[in-house]
């Protein structure tokens, strides 16, 4: 069945053409690895990537700053009704404080948490706490319950160092009943609410929290500290802003309201204007497109979607042409099939022998390319979503194509008794395939929708390279596995039928 | 017919449009050398594909020692050694790689024939396939064939592109091949080397066998022909009148072809003695004679149907 002549002679022949397409090969993958990982892939991306991060971050400081402030002001609110009534009832300030600031969290607080859903001891839970209870500042209590002289949130803050005093409210209440009162309530709401917020945020621990997530999006320390959310007066300024934004515009809809909306309902809408991010801002498909750009890999792009589909399958395709040909079609064409046939080696045995070189050949080809892709995603550093497994994968897939190819290009060869006509419809069928794929490039998902398209994508329905899902391997799907299977059976049952053409053939010797 | 190694029986393989061979019929005994000849495309190359059997039959069958050719063609190769007509070498860079890879395939370990080869027919097999020239090539390809010391030897046109010395150093070989007991079919257009070499001799015309011609009848014939000029017109007159069997009268050069049988030619010195005669030469009976003859009457006997 095998010959081992033969195959040693088949080796002879085309090694010094495998050798060099393969060290091209490598060399290819190298640059592109190298290049494209250590240089400055993708500059727009990374700006508009920065920008919709600064938005985002933005937009979810506002949205904080508008819930924090509406929480503080309630909770303010409410401690005015309960002190008022205590002072009625004890006429001692500071237990009716004590008092009042009991009620808010029994009453207040617990319905807060209720509405939300939280768990008290949950950190959600606890930050809520803090929003309620920051601007009160209740006295602290020890064990036994006595007031011990300091209040809660006198030391939650290093006050001195943020330039701000902690918060008092017991100046306000003596214009209790002044009807001033509730616009400095207000401030005095927004404030603290600010405060809170942009003392958190700045927090040591709380910054290396923010980094950890958003290192995926390629934010440094570096980038976080020139956006400003580690500086406190910024994102108290920014907080503060916001909530003067949201009362003045709170005050005209309610002034102005033609759709008799509740005042709960034009909150919300306002709440959502106010802190819309920067991709809600813009017009859909624009937003769409930046985020889409944003998220692009496009190192994973680059390496799966263009090279191993495209530019790295270039060479592999003309050495499987050429190979392919002069194994069967070449030899039966200038008759040196003779001298292996004469020898009494079966048919059978030859075609078998010349597609096991075929296969191992381009089998060869690829256990190098991954090897060499491996290394060089080893050394280089960059942020993309290609793994190892990934990679293992997309070398697998390449010699998949290869292989179905190959069995098109075996099948013409051993039908066809001259190279040219062998050449021209297997090698033709698949160098048409690798064109197709690249017009096809131009339409398909992988590009950014800015520069897609669309019209080229009905060259991917033509290409037997399409099987070759990249996209499916780079995203984690399973799609890509029936894909697979497809190519193994195409070239499985070229390479049968080439051979079994061959056996039965008549041949010009 | 038991002792024929190689039969063809009415062997057709129809191409279309008239080309292909029709309805062939050889027989190639063992130990005999069939000489094969031709003219270009009457499908000699095409017969011995069959035999080889590289081309399936579209009618009739051919069989080398009792098998089908074209069923067995792995079996019966391992007897035959091989010359193609058209020598293409496997990629491979130099004669000796070629050699030595082929003696690989056939399974030869010992050289010393091939080298015995080499040493016979002057070939320097060391190099470059691409680099040599027709005659070179065909000598590395005779070796090739030869190594395996086959019993059957099949060689399509062979001496093409051999120069006068080598073609007799290659024709040496081949008779010695022949006086070991080696069957041998060799196909040619040239008529003079089958001639010398060959017991029969089958000429095939149109993909059909016209004749088959034994040597040793052509070689051996009881007459010659002999043709004589004569200076005077009276001695061309009286010769013409002693009684020999005239075959061919040019009275104009006052010549005179005539037929004599072997123990009559003293008796034709005899009667030319005292004659003025301006030349005598033989006109040689020969193979190429023979078959213009049979293709000269078989064109006749095709005119006189119509």
């Amino acid at each position: 069945m095998f010959s081992k002549s033969l195959f040693k002679q088949s080796c002879k022949a085309n090694g010094l053409m495998w050798t060099i397409i393969t060290v091209a090969v490598c060399f290819m993958l190298c640059c592109v690895m190298l290049i494209a990982g250590n240089g400055e892939l993708g500059e727009t991306k990374v700006a508009i990537e920065d920008a919709v991060v600064q938005g985002e971050l933005t937009s979810e400081t506002e949205s904080r700053a508008i819930n924090y402030y509406e929480i503080t002001d309630g909770a303010l609110k409410f401690f005015d009704t309960s002190f008022s009534n205590a002072m009625a009832d004890t006429g001692n300030v500071n237990s009716s404080y004590a008092i009042a600031a009991n009620e808010l969290g029994s009453t207040y607080y617990a319905q807060l948490l209720e509405k939300n859903g939280y768990s008290a001891d949950s950190v959600e839970g606890q930050e809520l706490k803090g929003v309620v209870f920051y601007a009160i500042n209740p006295p602290e209590l020890d064990a036994s319950g006595n007031p011990t002289g300091e209040n809660q949130f006198d030391k939650f803050f290093d006050y001195e160092s943020l330039g701000v005093a902690a918060p008092d409210y017991k100046p306000y209440l003596q214009t209790l009943t002044s009807p001033n009162h509730e616009i400095e309530r207000a401030k005095y709401a927004m404030t603290q609410s600010s405060v809170f917020l942009a003392g958190n945020m700045v927090k040591q621990e709380n910054v290396e929290l923010m980094l950890a997530q958003l290192k995926e999006y390629g934010i440094t320390q570096q980038k976080f500290h020139e956006f400003g959310f580690d500086k406190f007066d910024f994102v108290k300024s920014l907080a503060e802003n916001t909530i003067v934004d949201y009362r003045a515009n709170l005050q005209y809809r309610l002034d102005n309201n033609p759709d008799n909306k509740s005042e709960s309902e034009i909150k919300t809408e306002l709440a959502a204007e106010l802190s819309a991010g920067l991709l809600a801002s813009l017009p859909d498909n624009v937003a769409d497109a930046l985020k889409e750009i944003g998220a692009a890999d496009l190192y994973g792009t680059l390496v799966g979607s263009i090279f191993f589909k495209m530019a790295g399958l270039l060479l592999p395709i003309i050495y499987m042409i050429m190979t392919s040909n002069a194994l069967v079609a070449g030899q039966v064409d200038s008759g040196s099939m003779a001298y292996v046939l004469s020898s009494g080696t079966k048919r059978k045995a030859v075609v078998f022998t010349q597609a096991v070189f075929l296969i191992s050949s381009i089998f060869a080809m690829f256990v190098l390319t991954t090897i060499t892709s491996v290394i060089c995603l080893a050394i280089v550093d960059v942020n993309t979503g290609l793994t190892y497994g990934k990679l293992l994968l997309i070398n697998l897939g390449a010699f998949l194509v290869m292989f179905a190819m190959s069995g098109i290009c075996f099948l013409t060869s051993c039908v066809f008794n001259r190279s040219k006509n062998s050449m021209a419809l297997g090698g033709g069928l698949n160098m048409f395939f690798l064109v197709a794929t690249m017009l096809g490039l131009f339409g398909s998902p992988v590009l950014p929708s800015i520069i897609r398209m669309k019209a080229l994508n009905a060259f991917n329905y033509v290409s037997l390279i399409s099987l070759f899902d990249v996209v499916s391997i780079l995203e984690g799907g399973l799609a890509f596995l029936w894909k697979l299977a497809i190519l193994a059976a195409v070239g499985t049952v070229c390479y049968i039928a080439g051979s079994l053409r061959f056996e039965k053939k008549d041949l010009p010797l | 017919m038991t002792n024929s190694v190689i039969e063809i029986e009415n062997l057709t393989k129809d191409y279309g449009e008239g080309r292909g061979i029709f309805g062939i019929d050889l027989q190639i005994r063992k130990g005999e050398m069939l000489g094969f000849a031709g003219t270009n495309g009457s499908g000699k190359t095409t017969t011995i594909r069959h035999i080889m059997g590289f081309l399936r039959p579209t009618s009739g069958s051919v069989k080398v020692d009792g098998k089908e050719s074209w069923t067995h063609s792995s079996e019966i190769v391992k007897r035959i050694g091989y010359v193609p007509g058209e020598i293409a070498f496997p990629d491979l860079s130099t004669g000796t790689e070629f050699l030595k890879s082929q003696a690989e395939f056939l399974n030869v370990s010992n050289m010393n024939y091939a080298e015995y080869l080499i040493e016979k027919l002057q070939l320097d097999p060391r190099a470059p396939l691409k680099r040599m020239s027709k005659g070179m090539k065909q000598k590395t390809a005779i070796v090739a064939a030869l190594m395996a010391n086959p019993d059957i030897i099949l060689l399509d046109e062979p001496t093409t592109g051999l120069d006068p010395l080598m073609r007799d150093a290659f024709l040496e070989i081949i008779n010695n091949e022949h006086k070991n007991g080696k069957t041998i079919f060799m196909s040619s257009h040239m008529f003079g080397e089958l001639e010398t070499t060959c017991d029969r001799v089958a000429l095939i015309s149109n993909g059909k066998i016209a004749d088959v011609a034994d040597m040793n009848v052509i070689r051996n014939r009881t007459e010659h022909e002999y043709k004589i000029e004569f200076n005077n017109e009276a001695d061309y007159l009286k010769f013409k009148q002693s009684g020999y069997a005239v075959v061919r009268d040019q009275p104009q050069y006052m010549q005179l072809t005539v037929s004599v049988s072997n123990d009559e030619t003293s008796e034709l010195f005899k009667s030319l003695k005292g004659k003025n005669v301006k030349f005598i030469t033989e006109a040689v009976y020969n193979l190429e004679k023979h078959f213009k003859n049979v293709l000269h009457e078989e064109k006749e006997n095709s005119n006189n149907v119509q």
